[in-house]
């Protein structure tokens, strides 16, 4: 085992759950932006067919889709670090 | 400004809207945790937090090269009709209700040769054939001309550059500036340490490029280091032709200038 004590790891995880709660909170804050560029882009480029528009919109949805799964993953995180700091 | 290019300006900002600097944060943030918890949670036999992090980051990171690609794709949209140009620009936002696109009235690969020229103040090659050829070898050649200050080459590598592929180079050349800039100043430089590049910047760009306006150098520097100032795109097809151009030679120039110690 190395020196570590039970309370520097609870503070360990402590301070990197912090971490994760700030970059949680800037892609919440990209998820509002995004929709918002996401309904710009819909308004401005509405009737066109070209493959750009459709190809940047599917991206733009892609793009939605990843940052759900990123909050999904790093709310599975908090959980498991959580409970495990408990038992501690 | 015509209803083509503020149908143009408006695309563009809001590609310039997309999120990527709060994406860039978040994955700072969740790297940093990631590793905090890899040490921490070393003995603890639940390996599965730092995977979901890692899970975290992999997909943040997904969401950033989407931002990337609509940017490109936007880029395309505007060539294909006939607008062309970089992927800033700096007018403001106007109303949702932008005109519809409508077709260019000189779409085609001219505008870009025309501005070369102008650029290079030489009217030969206007109508030069485009040669196929990649972004990255396009970069690569134009940085070898630029380093051997030969001007043939480079106006000749301009000249016969695909508009579309050409148009892409500050894609290329903004990172580099933005790293090498850091590394010769020994830190990121300050718009004041820009400024005080320019005339080096200046001398050389012109011995390529005779004709570039005087603030293309330094607010090409500016961008890549995160400055705010003037942009390009907003002006049309010119500024994203003088935007593409001066690339190369940056990287050129910033690569010979010997690398500082960083400051603290």
């Amino acid at each position: 085992m190395s020196g570590i004590s039970v309370e520097q790891l609870r503070s360990s995880i402590a301070a990197a759950l912090e971490l994760v709660r700030e970059g949680e909170s800037a892609v919440t804050a990209a998820g509002e932006k995004l929709s918002a560029a996401r309904a710009a882009l819909a308004a401005a480029t509405q009737g066109s067919n070209h493959q750009t528009v459709t190809g940047s919109q599917a991206a733009l949805a892609h793009a939605e889709q990843t940052l759900d799964e990123t909050l999904a993953a790093t709310q599975a995180a908090t959980e498991q670090a959580e409970t495990y700091a408990a038992t501690l | 400004m015509t209803d083509v290019q503020t149908y143009a300006a408006h695309l563009r900002n809001i590609v310039d809207s997309l999120p990527e600097a709060e994406a860039r944060r978040g994955l700072d943030r969740l790297r940093k945790a990631q590793s905090a918890l890899t040490v921490a949670l070393r003995e603890s036999h639940r390996p599965e937090v730092v995977k979901d992090l890692g899970r975290a980051c992999e997909s943040l990171e997904t969401a950033i090269r989407q931002f990337a690609a609509v940017g490109t794709a936007v880029d395309d949209y505007l060539l294909a009709i006939g607008v062309g140009g970089a992927s800033t620009s700096a007018v403001p936002l106007p109303a949702a209700d932008a005109p519809a696109p409508v077709a260019a009235t000189e779409p085609g690969p001219n505008w870009w040769r025309r501005r070369v020229c102008e650029l290079t103040d030489d009217a030969s090659g206007a109508d030069a054939k485009s040669d196929p050829v990649g972004i990255t070898d396009l970069f690569t050649r134009l940085v070898d001309a630029a380093r051997r200050d030969d001007r043939t080459t480079y106006r000749r590598l301009l000249l016969t550059a695909p508009p579309e592929v050409a148009v892409r180079l500050p894609g290329l050349a903004l990172p580099m500036i933005r790293n090498l800039a850091s590394d010769r100043h020994g830190g990121l430089p300050t718009q004041r340490d820009v400024d005080r590049l320019r005339s080096t910047l200046d001398t050389r760009a012109r011995r390529l490029l005779p004709r570039l306006p005087d603030h293309v150098t330094v607010d090409q520097v500016n961008a890549a280091c995160g400055h705010a100032g003037r942009k390009a795109g907003g002006a049309g097809d010119t500024a994203a032709v003088d935007f593409a151009a001066i690339g190369p030679i940056l990287v050129a120039v910033l690569h010979a200038i010997p690398p500082r110690p960083k400051s603290s």
